[in-house]
Parts: structure tokens; sequence; C-alpha cells
């Protein structure tokens, strides 16, 4: 038997008695499986994309929260109102507060007060001294991302960072 | 030449294998166009956000320093320092 490409096939072979059985053409079919093929590829770069939009939304949420946290210690000199014993943890919440939409115990943060070594802590108790009326303080955060389709990472390392320096009232 | 084109177009149109291949082929140029679209906007609040920070920054800091100083001498040093 001749089939339409021209090749010879037995007549039980499996393609045949499927075509039998569900009274087929020769072509019928031939969308289904070529859509098949071509789907994975089409939905590996929609969720490509909502993979970047993620990290990218991140990045934003990041940005915006480091510079609120920023404000927000520049203004916590022992001294004035709200004066506070624990920059980094004070700080921090006041960060992960404005980013609820990002997981708190992830967001790594690095402070540098009056051009000090910079503190990677979540709590530096104690630290308040190196808040100087009129000087620097430096917020800097990370916040991993994940890049991957299907379970399949772009990268094997995805941090996003955010950093703003402030003016210490 | 113009016969064999219309002979091919003919056998394209009535055979149905491989028809996904071309529409697919418009369509990813199309989704690829609109995922560098979309990464380009992406990028463009990002740089918006660090943008709107620095400035926030750099506001706070001259204000500061007149408040502190009660002179406004030096407020456009401080803008200038930080922000960036």
């Amino acid at each position: 038997m001749k089939t339409d490409c021209g090749l010879r096939k037995p007549a039980n072979s499996l393609a045949h008695r499927l075509r039998r059985l569900f009274h087929l053409g020769a072509d019928d079919g031939n969308a289904l499986v070529e859509m098949a093929l071509v789907l994975p590829v089409f939905l590996a770069f929609v969720t490509g994309i909502g993979s970047f939009a993620i990290a990218l939304g991140n990045q934003i949420t990041l940005i915006q929260a480091t510079g609120s946290g920023g404000q927000y210690l520049q203004q916590l000199r022992p001294g004035n109102s709200g004066g506070t014993t624990d920059p980094c943890k004070d700080t921090l919440t006041a960060i992960e507060n404005a980013a609820p939409n990002l997981a708190p115990g992830s967001i790594g943060l690095t402070l540098t007060m009056n051009g000090n070594t910079p503190i990677k802590a979540t709590s530096c108790s104690g630290k308040q001294t190196q808040l100087v009326e009129g000087a620097t303080v430096t917020v800097a955060t990370t916040y991993p991302c994940t890049l991957s389709v299907y379970g399949v990472k772009f990268a094997n390392s995805c941090q996003l960072s955010a950093q703003v320096t402030e003016y210490e009232y | 030449m113009r016969n064999a084109v219309i002979s091919f177009a003919r056998k394209a149109i009535a055979d149905q294998r491989g028809q996904i291949l071309p529409i697919s082929a418009v369509m990813l140029v199309a989704l690829l166009s609109l995922g560098g679209l979309s990464m380009d906007f992406g990028r463009a609040y990002i740089a918006q956000a660090r943008l709107q920070t620095y400035a926030n920054a750099a506001a706070l800091a001259a204000a500061g320093e007149v408040y502190n100083t009660s002179t406004t001498n030096n407020a456009s040093t401080y803008a200038d320092n930080y922000s960036a």
C-alpha cells in the first residue's frame, strides 16, 4: 500500500489501524500533531516572559522599598523623636513593610552609616551611635530571583539589588 | 516561471501538511517582538523608579541641610551629592 508521501507502510500498522478506527483520511489530524510540536516552544516563550516580568516587578518594588527604608533611617537618629537603638532591625522592618509582596526573610540588608564599616546584618543593636547629624547613611538591599522555564534556570545565581544614600537629619 | 509559482501555491494550499509551520513562524516573530517590547518597558520602569528614589534623596538632603544650617548656600551642592 502506498501512502501520500510515497512511503510504503504495512496495512496493519498502528497508524492505519488508528485511521480505520476513527474513520480518518490520510491528512486528518496533521494540524493537531504539528500544533502539539509547536505549542511547547510557544509556552516556553510565554512562561519565560512571565518569569522575567516577576523579576522586573520585584526589582521595582525593592528599589521603592529601599528608598522608603533610607528615608526612615535618616530620621532615626538618637535625639530625634522615635530614635532607634537598633538601626538595622528598624530599617529592615520599614523595608519589609514597604514591600509586602516580597518574602520578608529573603531581603538582605547592608547599612553604611557616616562612612563606617558596612554592617550586613538583620540586627545591629547599639550601632545607632554611628548616626550623625548631616552625615550620610547608605542603605543597600538584595533579593533573590528565579529566572526559569519549565523548571530549567537561565542563570545559577540571580540577585536583585538596590541602593540609596540619604542625608541624616 | 509565473505558472510554476501558481502551481506551487495551489499545491501548498491544497496540501494540509505543514500548515502550522508558516503560521508559527509569523506568530514567533510577533511573540518575540512583544517580549522584547515588554522587556524594554520593564527596564524603563526600573530606571524611572531609581531616578525617583535618587530625586527624593537629593530633595531631602537639600532640605535637611537648609534646616540644619539655616542657610541655602550649600543646598544645591548637597542635592547634587545625594542624587546618585
